[in-house]
């Protein structure tokens, strides 16, 4: 082989050259497309669609869930496991035939402590803009975790409810298949709070009414609902849930607790934000099935509708009014009880 | 090795740079980026949103609080997901912290911002509720109010007027008046406390200080939230994004182009390895052309050389096959001189005929083999004219040496016969021959001769002579026997007619006379018939066998036996001794006679009357395959062998004279030797006499089957010869003494 033979003549030199060239220039060209793509933003156009909506929608018939999360979560809403000394579920206090509620003032504990605030209802519960009376947990999971570790309530602890649950093998199986971290804590919670999100009440006969079946209402029922908007019920009991939605100070035209001493919980939202404009501020509870949650109050002070329409003239509005309007707006708040699964509340 | 690792290390290093500039040119953060960017743009979108829902509320237009928890609730969620920065954003990078410390803030704003809404919401809530109501108490005031009290009321219309203008106009100047205004009420109302009006007043003054209480602080409270520069944070976070993510791009294309030219590096070098490869492909390639050409050239030149070669070879086979022809055609005559050699030697073993050459000059002799055979020389010792001589008989010696002598002479051939003594002492006679060869000279050179046993010839001849005395005799006889029988006849009937005289004479005659004349005429007639018998037998001399036919011998034999035993049974006893023959080729009345001949012979050579000590055996075997044997044995006296020699000749007999006519055994030979067949004899003085004689047998077209099965009187066979019958004694020769006397 001589080196002759090896060398590389001109035209394949020319060749390599010319590809070398015209890559080299696709290159510089693609370089300079995108330098300048890069430097004219992009134009989005932002669509305008803020609707007006009305005071008061219905609810949904549907809300979207996870059905296995709503199962598992269903099971251990039912649970007293998750209390220190089994006996306490979230049934117990939130009993879903009694409006989601105790039906007492103030709910009792383990070993039969009472507790300082009266328990609200979980129907709806996915609705409002935050939990507790206070609003001190942002969301339903955030609520979860808050009455398993309360002493005075299911005083228990993670650690100790995922110890008892791991000891039965279709809860094991169940987390196994929904979460990949298996029992956990938050994972509960977030069962649980699925379970709460699909605890709705569609359906009620005012839902029925507001979707346009004007006889849904009696006249009187109508009429208390007119009052209800009249005289500014409807300022705080507005959106989906009539509540749920906003916190407002107890007492804001006289002061609600002339009649007693104030306790800690007395101070609402104030507890959570120390901010003096919070004080006695308790989140707007929902008028939903309202007739079924009583006890009515944070205190659980008003055992009827009338007793605490009484209040709400008296601190809230700064008003008097008459026996046969109270009677209509009653009527009223009774239309609200919706159903569950089909079944009337 | 090193190589190896040089051209791993430049791949490795290649890859890397590759990799290197793809992971940096990566653009799948496009999704991410997008994202982001959208998420920027939504939040501000919200935030715009909330904004306006917080103004219809105030402003009644929106009754309903949900879109505005929604709105910050997706604000706040959004704002968290802002934290989660791309990760085209380089981490720890100026923008990057910028970045999050931006988003962070919005954070702080967003919180700030609930706090505010949650104030706005409850406040509205109240203030839309005092003021719907305050118009109502104050009329329900002014329903309760005396008509005395007329100042009153247009104070509280005035407030209702100047707080609704408040409420209207936000116009903070006019409020000193207005809280003047209520506090002089308030007064009036407490002076009154009795009044009727003091609860309508007390609720009109609550409302009225509660409307302007929280007017002003909605107001404020309303303006903090929507001042809240949460849009144009939004706005930073976006364009501190841009600008990072534009310096992002920027630095991917720089790689980009990095990649690029890379690239075309790399495919530039692969394009010159592949022409470097294709053009050392080529020059191998043409390199493999020169060198199958230089191939085929020697592989030409080979062939040629190879074709060469083949010639000389196929020449030297040629050669070589001339050659082994010759040598095969030299063989071949080597063979033939060998063979004639021994053509010869066998021609003159054959012929009993040895040769000699005498190279006169010279001295030199040499002899065949066959004439040390000749002379039974076994040890063949130098051959010389002495040897030649000396093996001469004495009595010739003289005679051959003056005849060679003379043929060496006059240079002539000589021709002798002389009878020579060979080494073992026996005699015989030989025809010498011989021939003196000169040279150009006329000098005799060389003398060649043959030297040729006639032994037998002589003997052959002096039997010759014999058979020739024998066959004349013969014709001899049977002319005299025929030239005699005439004039016996006339004897035999003229003694007849004697004999018959004599009885017509029977009465006149002398009583002597007769009975000596009848003696006389009996002798007569005796010596008469015996003549007539030797006659007879004489005949059968010339009379020729002409009833030839296949004999069954045993038949033949049994018959003889038959006819001798009168002979027989009072000397010996008769043993048969008889194997399976087949028929033989004869005539079977002759062979009778010949049988009966022997048999009577072997009983007249025993003695009388020690049958039980004698026995004449007659045998039969097959001698080979063509020949019928048939043996008569005796224990008799035997023949001397001086008689043996003539045993066959006519008219020699041993039996006292009347008793035999000596020729007996003349006819058998004469009979057997006409059949093709042969008669010898063996003997011992004292001991006894064989006489054999052996026979052809038939031939196979005349087997004693066939013969059996077809055989009819005047038949005639294939051979076209009369056939015969079973031979009957009838026929029988006179060869058995038999009288013809008259019984008288």
């Amino acid at each position: 082989m001589n080196d002759q033979v090896r060398k590389i003549t001109l035209p394949q030199h020319a060749s390599i050259l010319l590809l070398v060239l015209v890559g080299a220039g696709v290159a510089f060209k693609d370089y300079r497309a995108r330098e300048r793509a890069a430097t004219e933003p992009e134009a989005l156009g932002v669509a305008d669609d803020v609707l007006s909506q009305p005071a008061i929608p219905p609810v949904p018939f549907t809300v979207r869930v996870d059905d296995r999360k709503v199962r598992l979560g269903e099971r251990l809403y039912h649970d007293p496991r998750l209390s220190h000394d089994d006996t306490i579920s979230c049934a117990t206090c939130h009993d879903l035939k009694r409006g989601g509620t105790d039906q007492v003032p103030t709910s009792t504990g383990i070993g039969g402590v009472l507790g300082p605030i009266n328990s609200p209802t979980t129907y709806n519960s996915g609705f409002f803009f935050s939990q507790f009376w206070d609003g001190r947990a942002r969301d339903l999971t955030e609520q979860a975790a808050g009455p398993v570790h309360n002493p005075k309530e299911m005083g228990s602890a993670w650690p100790e409810v995922i110890q008892k649950l791991s000891r039965d093998p279709p809860y094991v199986r169940a987390f196994a298949e929904i979460y990949p971290d298996g029992i956990r804590g938050d994972n509960i919670a977030d069962a649980i709070a699925e379970y709460e999100k699909s605890l709705i009440t569609p359906n009620s006969r005012f839902d029925r009414f507001l979707r346009g079946d004007a006889r849904a209402l009696s006249a009187d029922e109508k009429d208390g609902y007119r009052l209800f908007k009249e005289f500014g019920c409807i300022s705080c009991h507005q959106g989906v849930a009539l509540g749920g939605n906003m916190y407002q100070t107890l007492g804001t035209m006289e002061d609600y607790f002339t009649q007693r001493d104030k306790t800690e919980a007395d101070n609402g939202r104030f507890n959570v934000t120390k901010r003096e404009w919070n004080r006695h501020q308790f989140k707007v509870p929902s008028l939903r099935n309202i007739e079924r949650s009583f006890p009515y109050l944070h205190d659980g002070s008003a055992k009827t509708l009338e007793d605490v329409l009484e209040v709400m003239w008296k601190s809230q509005l700064g008003r008097s009014i008459r026996p046969e309007e109270s009677i209509k707006i009653v009527k009223f708040l009774k239309t609200l009880n919706g159903t569950y699964r089909g079944e009337s509340l | 090795m090193r190589s190896t690792i040089r051209i791993l290390a430049v791949a490795a290093g290649t890859l890397c740079t590759l990799a290197f500039l793809l992971v940096k040119t990566k653009l799948d953060s496009g999704e991410e980026h997008r994202r982001y960017v959208n998420l920027l743009l939504e939040l501000q979108k919200v935030d715009s949103s909330l904004n306006e829902e917080l103004l219809e509320v105030r402003y009644a237009q929106l009754l309903n609080y949900d879109p505005l928890v929604k709105n910050l609730r997706d604000l706040k969620a959004g704002a968290e997901r802002l934290k989660a920065l791309p990760g085209s954003l380089e981490e720890g990078s100026e923008g990057h912290s910028r970045m999050a410390e931006q988003v962070s803030e919005l954070l702080r704003l967003l919180d700030q911002k609930e706090v505010l809404v949650e104030r706005f919401k409850s406040e509205n809530s109240t203030l839309r509720n005092s003021l719907s109501f305050f118009p109502v108490a104050a009329a329900e005031l002014a329903q309760a109010l005396d008509v005395s009290e007329r100042g009153l009321a247009l104070e509280v219309q005035a407030l209702l007027r100047d707080v609704l203008m408040y409420n209207l106009h936000s116009n903070e100047e006019i409020l000193p008046p207005i809280q003047a205004r209520i506090a002089m009420l308030s007064v009036r109302q407490r002076i009154h406390g009795q009044a009727a009006w003091t609860e309508e007043m007390r609720r009109v003054l609550n409302h009225g200080n509660t409307i302007l209480e929280y007017k002003t602080r909605l107001d404020r409270v309303t303006r903090e939230a929507l001042e809240l520069p949460t849009r144009s944070l939004l706005r930073r976070i976006q364009s501190t994004y841009w600008e990072q993510s534009l310096r992002m791009v920027s630095l991917t294309n720089d790689y980009r182009l990095a990649l690029y030219l890379f690239a075309i590096v790399l495919m530039a070098t692969i394009a010159y390895s592949f022409l470097r490869l294709q053009n050392t492909t080529l020059a191998l390639n043409e390199a493999n052309l020169t060198l199958e050409k230089r191939v085929q050239e020697r592989t030409e030149d080979l062939k040629q050389a190879t074709h060469e070669l083949t010639r000389q070879k196929d020449q030297l086979v040629l050669n070589s096959e001339e050659l082994e022809q010759a040598l095969r055609r030299e063989t071949e005559a080597t063979v033939a001189l060998k063979e004639s050699e021994m053509q010869l030697a066998l021609a003159q073993e054959v012929s009993h005929t040895g040769n000699w050459v005498f190279k006169t000059a010279t001295g030199g002799f040499s002899w065949s083999a066959e004439l040390y055979r000749i002379y039974g020389l076994d040890p063949q010792p130098t051959p010389s004219k002495e040897l030649l001589l000396r093996h001469v008989h004495p009595e010739d010696r003289p005679v051959v040496q003056q005849t060679v002598e003379r043929a060496l002479d006059e240079r002539s051939t000589f021709e002798t016969e002389h009878r020579i003594v060979r080494s073992d002492g026996q005699h015989r006679f030989v025809h010498a021959r011989a021939q003196v060869l000169v040279d150009d000279s006329g000098r005799p050179s060389t003398m060649v001769g043959t030297v040729q046993d006639v032994t037998e010839r002589k003997e052959m001849q002096t039997k010759l002579v014999h058979a020739e005395r024998m066959a004349s005799l013969g014709t001899l006889a049977g002319g005299v026997a025929h030239e005699i029988n005439n004039p016996l006849s006339c004897v035999l009937s003229n003694l007849e007619f004697m004999s018959r005289g004599l009885c017509e004479v029977e009465d006149v005659a002398p009583p002597g006379w007769l009975a000596e004349t009848r003696q006389v005429i009996g002798d007569t007639f005796k010596g008469a018939e015996r003549v007539r018998r030797i006659v007879q037998d004489l005949r059968t001399f010339t009379r020729p066998s002409n009833k030839v036919g296949p004999v069954d011998m045993h038949q033949v034999l049994n018959l003889a036996i038959t006819m001798a035993s009168s002979q027989i049974q009072h000397r010996a006893k008769l043993v048969r001794d008889y194997l399976d023959v087949p028929p033989v080729q004869g005539d079977a009345s002759r062979l009778g006679q010949v049988a009966l001949n022997l048999l009577v012979n072997a009983a007249q050579a025993i003695p009388d009357g020690k049958p039980t000590e004698n026995e004449v055996r007659v045998v039969t075997r097959i001698d080979g395959a063509h020949r019928v044997v048939f043996e008569v044995r005796d224990t008799g006296c035997g023949i001397p062998p001086e008689i043996r020699k003539h045993l066959f000749e006519p008219f020699l007999t041993t039996k006292p004279v009347g008793k035999g006519t000596g020729l007996g055994l003349s006819v058998c030979h004469g009979i057997v030797t006409s059949l093709g067949g042969e008669i010898t004899v063996e003997s011992e003085v004292g001991k006894g006499s064989t006489f054999r004689v052996s026979i052809p047998v038939a031939s196979q077209a005349a087997d004693p089957a066939r013969l059996t099965a077809t055989a009819a009187p005047g038949h005639l066979s294939q051979g076209g010869r009369p056939q015969e019958g079973p031979w009957r004694p009838a026929e029988v020769s006179s060869a058995a003494p038999t009288s013809r006397v008259c019984s008288g």
